[in-house]
């Protein structure tokens, strides 16, 4: 079989992992991570091992193949996610996600950050049970979310961002919360450092923690045997040392090398949360600029 | 409470500090768009400027205010202008 027919294969085997079928959801999202892991095993790429330890250099060369693995099914997983969404909206992913309880006593004002890895499409069975208003800013729409969410998209132009950072702020001085990823190439950013490689992280998301000062607060959605969890992780993002007493946007960049320092203890700690995505951006990315 | 007048000076004081094309221009006429192809404010920078001026003026956000046409100086200050009580 060539590698193109392959390929074709394991799409629709995914692409059946979507129902319509009796299958619950759980084991349809096990199903889905079953053929991205397989994948893997079989093509040996998407990731490499190779690429996993350009990043995690510490793993053992088994250990990053089981890695590369697991990276697979999720992006997999990811895939049957978005696929989900888009087709029947939160009602039939709500039976794989649940929220630990820090996460379940969040409240607002807060700027909670999440990151293109993990289940990050996955967080709305989660946030939809916190006290609103809620502001999710995203580059592109996939479903119409109930209350007491609210989807803002951006679609990577500029006037679409400012009024979403506008509305966004709006919604922290009514005690609400806004959800982004950060690490987004899209507008402003701030160059920072994540496992050796240049991250370019949103501003945006930053500015807004500043100016109100509405804590930054990382949350993520883990898979988490087949399921997933979305947590909140304490403390709150800080800027720390002179960077207080500097201008805006050297506290912005301070906070954006403080998220972007807790993204790399959080992935080292968790390599197989790696999106693939993120993977491939940072192996991609220029070098770092030197440290200060 | 600022009139029609004094809403303008603000904006145009706020918009000196922030813009170095601003600051290099004699006047600040209506126009004048507030971002590409006009006064170069990023995302960031005019978000920074509408809610600096509405925290000056005592006045809450306006949503609608950035999901129109390019905010111009003109569309500002008569947004603000109408919004601050009389």
């Amino acid at each position: 079989m060539s590698a193109e027919a392959a390929r074709r294969a394991f799409d629709r085997l995914e692409r059946a992992t979507l129902g319509p079928s009796a299958v619950t959801a759980p084991r349809r999202l096990a199903l889905a991570g079953l053929v991205g892991r397989t994948r893997n095993a079989l093509s040996r790429r998407w990731p490499t091992a190779d690429e996993v330890r350009a990043l995690f250099p510490e793993l053992s060369r088994r250990r990053a193949e089981s890695c590369a693995r697991a990276i697979a099914a999720g992006a997999a997983r990811d895939r049957w996610v978005v696929a989900t969404l888009s087709r029947h909206g939160l009602d039939a992913l709500r039976p794989v996600v649940s929220a630990s309880g820090g996460f379940a006593t969040l409240t607002g004002p807060a700027v909670l950050f999440t990151f293109h890895g993990g289940a990050w499409n996955a967080l709305g069975p989660a946030l939809e049970r916190l006290p609103g208003p809620i502001l999710s800013i995203r580059q592109d729409g996939l479903y119409d979310p109930p209350p007491p969410i609210e989807v803002v998209t951006t679609g990577r132009e500029p006037g679409r961002r400012a009024a979403a950072l506008y509305r966004a702020a709006a919604v922290l001085d009514r005690g609400g919360l806004v959800v982004a990823a950060l690490d987004v190439r899209d507008g402003e950013v701030v160059a920072c450092r994540c496992l050796g490689r240049r991250l370019e992280v949103a501003r945006g998301c930053l500015a807004l923690s500043r100016r109100s000062g509405a804590p930054l607060v990382p949350v993520t959605g883990a898979w988490r045997r087949g399921r997933i969890v979305v947590d909140r992780h304490d403390p709150p993002i800080a800027e720390t040392g002179d960077a207080l007493a500097a201008d805006a946007l050297a506290q912005d960049r301070a906070l954006g090398i403080a998220a972007a320092d807790w993204l790399e203890r959080y992935l080292r700690a968790h390599p197989a949360e790696t999106g693939l995505g993120l993977l491939r951006t940072l192996l991609a990315a220029p070098a770092p600029a030197p440290s200060s | 409470m600022p009139d029609t007048p004094d809403v303008a000076e603000l904006v145009h004081a706020l918009l000196r500090e922030r813009s170095p094309v601003a600051r290099a221009r004699p006047d600040l006429h209506d126009d004048l768009p507030l971002g590409a192809g006009g006064l170069g404010l990023d995302s960031i920078a005019l978000v920074e400027l509408l809610l600096d001026c509405e925290q000056r003026l005592g006045i809450g956000p306006h949503p609608a205010l950035l999901e129109g046409p390019p905010l111009t100086v003109g569309r500002l200050v008569a947004s603000l202008a109408s919004r601050v009580a009389p």
